[in-house]
């Protein structure tokens, strides 16, 4: 009688079902995984760059077909903002890749103590929006600033910092991460034997490094790609430092063309094309350069590369070399923006005019509502896109990529390099035909079509940050946990979860992050009466309470850093042996 | 003392207007159920929404952007609209708006009058309504520094303020091009305009791309050409500020319109919403909902006191423009403005 209801299942023929039902799932896999992507990139992407070509498709001109968005864009200060995006992004990608190669050095090659918080520390540094970081820098280097207030900075000084040169550094030392994610692996992996080999031939620094750079050319062309991308589709330093000095680059003439009447989605589109056809022709370079070059020296086995100890002043310089660049990038632009909030305009920098004033406004404007709607889609997004972004980085990692692993990595750069502004008119676009209204697909004004922004806008980062962790896994881990017997999740569950653990919990914070403090997204595309904390920020703005503004910004980091440590802290105690200890542990 | 009593009495009003207002007609039953959907970037949206919704007991759904996503959301979802009600500053977009025959027109709330310079602002097909006037183009200053400011635009190309003189680029900020269009219109059209405005560069006229308020609190410039709710609402605030309305003072009213493509339900609850606008509670609510910022307008609807530091709008040379003719030559001139002078 107890077993009422219930079939016996014999253990053969559960095997079976589950193997079949793994076949299946094998095989429907990357067609899911294209569906999702085009419905959160290609699609809206698309229909967007569209308008360039074709107004009348979206009701936003009378042409079905004109080149003239084209005309407006390249000409005048729409044709200088190109010009200025693609040398402030060109010279960002080398810098932060060079600085990224100098940390990885660091950390993999010496015995420095304060190099092993390197890894941690950066991640740290993704968490930043370039937005809040270039704030930062304002407050402490405007010749109202926190230095100039204490006579550390004169206004000539001012003034060269907070131009073209800011606007790289801010760029680049945001770009540093990624750089260094894409290059630590391939500098691991290749060890120091085809270095000593030089040296022992007799090459010096120079030399030497001209002779084992090649050898991990992809990688360094992926790492200078990635921050090339992030930095052209950049708006966080575009509309603070470049606006202030009326430097226009390419995503401001976007966010100009569109956030003010009369509204021109075309023109916008069209600049968009460029940020496009930009991504794609380095791409194309990166592969002929790195075409007919045998790269393949790189194995998954691991290898000890023996850590030096420096001595004397070389210990002291790189001590101090690290310390300053995480004070520059980390440090002064947090203790500016605390500081913009705590003083009030045009007040000396002294105690007794410090005030929390603009942390109590805060309280009178109703943050719970925000907050709860924040976090709630900040979970759910970082969870999906930990688990989207995995298989993609998986599939574009894979020996055998095929024409979709290698479009899923056109499309996931082209999506860095373009603003969330523009992906977010997107989905206004398409789901807002009154064809799907007419199917009964009301997707515009619900939190599933903001759901679907946040997961366009978070996708391609976090997946370009996986690809690095995933690459390093050999691909005979599951085979031989399948070989003792476990089922196919299980062999991934007990064979490479413990490896990726790190890292996935790592890129979930980093989608939490990016999704608690997205902006365009946010206004384009949340439910009427649904209030983000990100445009609670907006709000104060508006109000021109600069102070209470800076402060909620400052809570959100506050918020974002406690969500860190909690993670942190519920990883070290809840999170088995094995996922605390084995690889991906600092992500090298 | 008296401002509270006079806002005591107001508010005590509320519930009588609200009630009237939710029983006046046949679809009231309807429109309970329907909410109203607001696309709004006045600073006292929030608490209009939120008297609204007290007052008639219809759901008030607010979208709280800046001007330009606003009016960008609206131009996306234009093929199948998805707003009730939008009020924004300026009239040019709505006049554009109406144009592309987006808007309600022929509908005028009833529960307020307007003064003489509020009627002056409606137009002939009754396709927007105006709820409130500022001024685009103030000269705000630091009281602190500057103890003479200019009074009129020449005066802003004497050597004396070379240098001195910030404003906002019209093509990244909306609301500055209204100061263009009355300017250029006050001295006789594009051309005359442009040419004044190469002669303030000449004299070192700084432009943003952000927000030029900021550096007259910080010091940067002494005097800085925009909104004269800033400058108030810093005054306020106890800041050293100051506000001069020059000859001619270029209008920014504050304009609310009704989707004409909305179902009758929803254009119901919306005429319901302008409705409480134009009433004495929701006059309340728009001069203290915003007290630092907005709500710092000269009123146009009769019976409504401006605020404290609002002079009467008999003291300002108001310059009003055709938002029809002038909108239309808004990307010209932003263009111009972007390439010559930003």
């Amino acid at each position: 009688m107890a077993n009422l209801g219930r079939r016996e299942v014999s253990p053969t023929r559960r095997r079976f079902e589950w193997a079949w039902a793994e076949r299946v799932l094998g095989r429907a896999a990357r067609p899911l995984l294209w569906v999702v992507l085009a419905l959160v990139s290609v699609v809206p992407t698309l229909s967007f760059l569209s308008l360039a070509i074709s107004p009348r498709l979206f009701s936003q001109g009378t042409s079905w077909f004109t080149f003239a968005p084209f005309r407006q864009a390249f000409s005048g200060m729409e044709m200088t903002g190109i010009r200025n995006s693609l040398t402030f992004a060109s010279l960002a990608g080398v810098i932060a890749t060079l600085v990224a190669a100098g940390l990885a050095l660091a950390v993999q090659r010496t015995d420095v103590w304060i190099a092993r918080l390197i890894p941690g520390a950066l991640w740290t540094l993704l968490l930043v929006p370039t937005y809040i970081a270039a704030v930062g820098w304002e407050e402490v280097l405007s010749p109202s600033g926190v230095l100039a207030r204490m006579g550390l900075v004169t206004p000539a000084l001012s003034n060269a910092l907070l131009g073209p040169v800011g606007i790289v550094f801010v760029l680049a030392m945001s770009g540093v991460p990624f750089a260094y994610f894409a290059l630590a692996p391939a500098l691991y992996a290749m060890g120091r034997r085809y270095e000593d080999a030089a040296r022992i031939h007799g090459a010096g620094v120079w030399r030497t490094v001209r002779t084992v750079a090649p050898i991990i050319l992809p990688a360094i062309t992926s790492a200078v790609i990635i921050v090339f991308a992030e930095a052209l589709g950049d708006f966080g330093v575009a509309s603070t430092i470049a606006a202030n000095d009326n430097i226009p680059v390419a995503t401001t003439n976007i966010m100009a063309a569109i956030a003010t009447f009369p509204t021109n989605f075309p023109q916008a589109a069209a600049v968009s094309w460029f940020l496009v056809a930009t991504i794609g022709t380095v791409l194309a370079l990166q592969s002929r350069v790195v075409r007919g070059r045998h790269t393949a020296v790189l194995s998954g086995r691991s290898r000890f590369v023996g850590k030096s100890h420096p001595h004397g002043v070389r210990r002291v310089l790189l001590i101090s070399a690290i310390v300053a660049f995480f004070l520059l990038t980390i440090g002064i632009p947090a203790l500016g923006s605390v500081f913009s909030t705590l003083l009030p305009p045009g007040s000396g920098l002294h105690l007794s005019h410090l005030t929390l004033s603009a942390y109590s406004a805060l309280l009178h404007q109703g943050l719970s509502g925000p907050l709860f709607v924040s976090l709630r889609m900040s979970v759910i997004n970082a969870t999906v896109t930990v688990v989207l972004a995995t298989a993609v980085a998986k599939v574009i990692t894979s020996r055998r990529p095929g024409v979709f692993g290698r479009l899923s990595d056109v499309v996931l750069i082209a999506s860095v390099a373009l603003p969330g502004l523009v992906v977010a008119a997107g989905f206004l676009f398409i789901f807002n035909l009154p064809v799907f209204s007419r199917l009964g697909i009301n997707l515009y004004g619900t939190m599933t079509l903001l759901g679907m922004g946040y997961l366009a806008i978070a996708l391609p980062s976090n997946s370009r940050v996986l690809v690095g962790p995933v690459a390093q896994l050999d691909g005979s881990l599951v085979e031989a946990g399948r070989l003792h017997g476990a089922s196919g999740p299980a062999a991934f569950r007990r064979c490479v979860l413990p490896l990726l653990a790190r890292p996935l919990l790592w890129a979930w914070l980093l989608a939490f992050a990016a999704t608690f403090s997205e902006l365009p997204t946010s206004e384009m595309l949340a439910p009427i009466g649904v209030r983000t904390m990100a445009t609670a920020v907006l709000t104060s703005f508006q109000n021109a309470n600069l102070a209470a503004a800076t402060a909620l910004s400052v809570v959100q980091m506050l918020v974002v850093l406690a969500v860190i440590g909690v993670a942190q802290l519920a990883f070290r105690l809840l999170a088995p042996p094995g996922w605390r200890h084995l690889g991906g542990r600092d992500l090298r | 003392m008296i401002s509270a009593l006079i806002g005591g009495v107001v508010l005590s009003g509320v519930v009588p207007v609200g009630a009237a207002l939710a029983s006046s007609t046949p679809v009231a039953s309807r429109a309970a159920s329907t909410p109203l959907y607001l696309l709004s970037s006045e600073g006292y949206d929030s608490a209009m929404c939120t008297a609204f919704q007290k007052a008639t007991g219809i759901t008030c759904k607010l979208s709280d952007n800046s001007t330009g996503p606003t009016l960008a959301l609206i131009q996306a979802t234009k093929g199948n609209p998805q707003w009730g009600v939008a009020w924004t500053d300026g009239s040019a977009p709505y006049a554009a708006l109406d144009t592309e025959g987006l808007l309600l027109k022929h509908f005028e709330p009833t529960t307020g009058t307007l003064t003489p310079l509020g009627k002056t602002l409606v137009p002939a097909d009754k396709s927007y309504i105006p709820t409130g006037l500022t001024v685009s183009g103030a000269f705000m200053y630091n009281t602190t520094v500057v103890k003479n400011p200019p009074r009129t635009w020449a005066a802003l190309l004497s050597p004396q303020w070379r240098g001195q003189v910030e404003m906002n680029n019209p093509a990244v900020d909306g609301p500055t091009y209204p100061m263009l269009a009355g300017l250029f219109q006050s001295l006789g059209g594009v051309a005359q305009g442009e040419k004044f405005m190469m002669k303030l560069k000449a004299n070192g006229l700084k432009v943003s791309s952000n927000n030029a308020f900021p550096d007259l609190q910080a010091g940067k410039v002494k005097i800085v050409l925009g909104q004269n709710t800033d400058g108030i609402g810093a005054f306020d605030q106890g800041q050293h500020i100051g506000v001069v309305y020059p000859s001619p003072s270029p209008e920014l009213p504050s304009t609310l319109a009704i989707d004409g493509k909305a179902s009758s339900a929803e254009i119901a609850v919306a005429k319901k919403f302008a409705d409480f606008v134009y009433s004495p509670a929701g006059q309340a609510v728009m001069r203290t909902g915003d007290p630092t910022g907005d709500s710092n307008f000269f009123p146009i609807i009769k019976g409504t006191a401006p605020r404290p530091h609002v002079p009467s709008p008999t003291m300002v040379p108001f310059e009003s423009y055709n938002p029809y003719t002038w909108g239309a030559l808004e990307p010209s001139i932003n263009t111009w403005f972007s390439s010559h002078i930003a």
